[in-house]
């Protein structure tokens, strides 16, 4: 009796396992937000992980001591295996109410594909956006404007990616019909012209092939080396970085004092 | 000396007679009677026996006279209808009387050498050949909308144009350099082998009637453009065919002409020859031999409707097969402006 009831209890665990292995993306240690704000934030940053493939984490913490933020929020996204796909895609908007270095400071840290899609204009208008709710001390309205931010430029970036896909197929297409129609036109427009050959004229059957020779001569050998794709790298500046995180990871980051 | 015109009359109400394309006889418009050719040229032979020339000889001033090199080239006759003087080059056939339109057709200028052997009827009417130069213009994308209602038909004219027509059997004999290319990995390369090759081809087929406008007055490319015409529909030369129409006699000689019927036969045996070449890459023709048999040149008449239309001071010139229905004609000519435009509309359209 008692191992099945420790069976039927393993079983339960393992059914709800994945629920607890899914790991918060509101990490709020600073105890800024109410539980029906992150609950909230939960959800929004689900269906962003769901439609973009890309991950958002909301971490605030207390006090980092003397540890630089963006640094501290690289460590704890890689540490605790954020992201999403080989690249571990992603942001982190990581805040520090109080301290010396870090009070009152927000950071974007971006890994994979957010380093792309959230250049540092992009940041600057996000906590353009974001500022007036943080001087009021609304976190929960201002990580509800920035979940909101995050999905406009994710969405902006997926429209961007599949035009300029298509661009180059847009292009050819639209030179081809447009070629295509500009001599059909041309035809409909001019059909006075000299007659090539006289196959009008030809007897119906009356062509015979009398003679068929093909003889091979020599043949000629080309090599052609096969050119392979190269990769590039990156960079920032000024207020905004980009480093690699102890665990080995790139980022770039953006910080702002509120 | 002044010679009569031919000219048929109606043996009913005396009007004069065009010989109907479509009723393929000769047809009186103001009693609606139709007869037979021969009829009527018997008739009109009778006729002719019965009338007896005037004797009304005047002394023209030197000064009125036409000199040795306009009288080379000017022929006058007499309307057999109003007794007018016509007035026409030397290779003009039929015309009509600028007095009173009645179609006539100039003796002599087809006779001898410039008899033609046959003549294809006209098949094709003027009204047909109007409603072929609205559907035309129709769906032009390019073309004004005002080019139609503001469009005036000047001239609208048939017309006998004189061909020569070229049958023969040909035979070919033709080569090709030709390669044909396979390509492969290796490791790091593509390894590209093309196997080059000779290839002969001879063969031959025969043409019937490749036809070469004999008149220096028709753009040749514009009668090319109606072609083709179907000669086995041809008639015995009958000048009864012409009354109605205006005719040309040829100034171009068969062996001017013959060219350009080589240059078609040769195109023709070349390509039908390189067809046969299948399976290469590429295939280019390095020498071509074409023998021509039993050859034959004869001298036709083609029927043909142009038409003369005037839009913001141009003239437009169309032509029509008067067998076929085949009708030509460059409209406005087509800018890079209008490739451009649309380019741009047809890429904003795809995007």
């Amino acid at each position: 009796m008692m191992k099945k009831a420790l069976a039927v209890l393993l079983l339960l665990l393992l059914m709800v396992s994945p629920a607890l292995a899914e790991m918060s993306r509101v990490v709020d240690q600073a105890d800024v937000l109410t539980d029906a704000e992150e609950q909230l934030l939960e959800q929004e940053i689900a269906q962003i992980r769901e439609k973009y493939k890309f991950d958002v984490l909301l971490l605030t913490m207390d006090s980092i001591g003397d540890r630089q933020g963006d640094y501290y929020a690289a460590d704890y996204y890689d540490n605790n295996g954020y992201g999403v796909g080989p690249n571990h895609d992603g942001i982190c908007f990581f805040y520090v109410p109080q301290g010396d270095r870090n009070g009152n400071t927000v950071f974007f840290v971006k890994t994979g594909s957010g380093e792309r899609i959230f250049t540092d204009d992009v940041d600057d208008e996000i906590a353009n956006q974001i500022r007036g709710y943080m001087r009021q001390q609304n976190y929960g309205g201002a990580l509800a404007q920035y979940v909101l931010a995050v999905i406009d430029q994710l969405e902006e970036s997926r429209a961007i990616n599949r035009a300029t896909r298509l661009l180059p197929i847009f292009a050819i297409a639209g030179l081809a019909v447009g070629a295509a129609v500009a001599f059909s036109f041309k035809s409909q427009m001019k059909n006075v012209r000299r007659k090539v050959g006289a196959m009008s004229y030809v007897r119906d059957g009356s062509f015979h092939l009398s003679r068929q020779q093909d003889i091979y001569l020599y043949t000629t050998t080309t090599r052609r080396r096969i050119e392979t794709d190269s990769h590039r790298g990156g960079g920032g500046g000024g207020s905004h970085g980009s480093f690699t995180s102890s665990s080995g990871s790139h980022h770039t980051s953006s910080s702002y004092k509120m | 000396m002044t010679q009569a015109a031919a000219h048929y009359k109606c043996p009913c109400c005396g009007a004069s007679l065009t010989f109907g394309s479509q009723s393929q006889q000769m047809d009186c418009a103001s009693c609606g009677n139709s007869f037979p050719l021969e009829a009527i040229q018997q008739a009109a032979e009778i006729d002719v026996q019965n009338t007896t020339d005037e004797q009304m000889n005047w002394q023209f001033a030197s000064h009125s006279d036409f000199d040795e090199a306009e009288s080379a080239h000017l022929k006058t006759y007499r309307c057999q209808n109003c007794g007018s003087e016509i007035v026409a080059d030397e290779t003009t056939a039929a015309t009509e009387c600028v007095y009173c339109g009645s179609p006539s057709i100039l003796p002599g200028v087809l006779s001898g050498a410039y008899r033609p052997d046959a003549v294809i009827p006209f098949q094709k009417s003027k009204k047909e050949a109007m409603d072929a130069l609205r559907n035309h213009c129709k769906g032009k994308k390019l073309l004004p909308k005002t080019f139609m209602s503001d469009n005036q038909i000047e001239k609208i004219t048939g017309v006998y144009e004189p061909f020569w027509l070229f049958q023969a059997d040909a035979e070919g004999d033709c080569t090709f350099n030709c390669t044909r290319v396979s390509a492969r990995r290796q490791g790091q390369y593509e390894v590209i082998n093309t196997a080059h090759f000779l290839v002969r081809r001879g063969g031959g087929m025969s043409f019937k009637q490749v036809p070469v406008d004999a008149s220096t007055k028709m753009d040749d490319t514009l009668m090319e453009s109606i072609e083709p015409y179907d000669s086995d529909k041809a008639d015995d030369f009958n000048i009864g065919y012409l009354s109605g129409y205006q005719a040309q006699r040829h100034d171009v000689a068969a062996a001017d002409c013959q060219p350009r019927a080589n240059e078609r036969v040769r195109e023709s045996v070349l390509s039908t020859l390189q067809s046969t070449v299948i399976g290469y890459s590429s295939v280019v023709p390095v020498n071509t031999q074409v023998q021509l048999r039993h050859g034959q040149v004869r001298q036709v008449l083609m029927p043909v409707w142009l038409l003369n239309t005037r839009w913001q001071g141009k003239t437009y010139t169309f032509a029509m097969n008067g067998q076929t229905g085949q009708f030509v004609g460059d409209l406005l000519g087509i800018t890079a402006a209008a490739y451009g435009i649309a380019y741009l509309l047809f890429t904003m359209g795809v995007l």
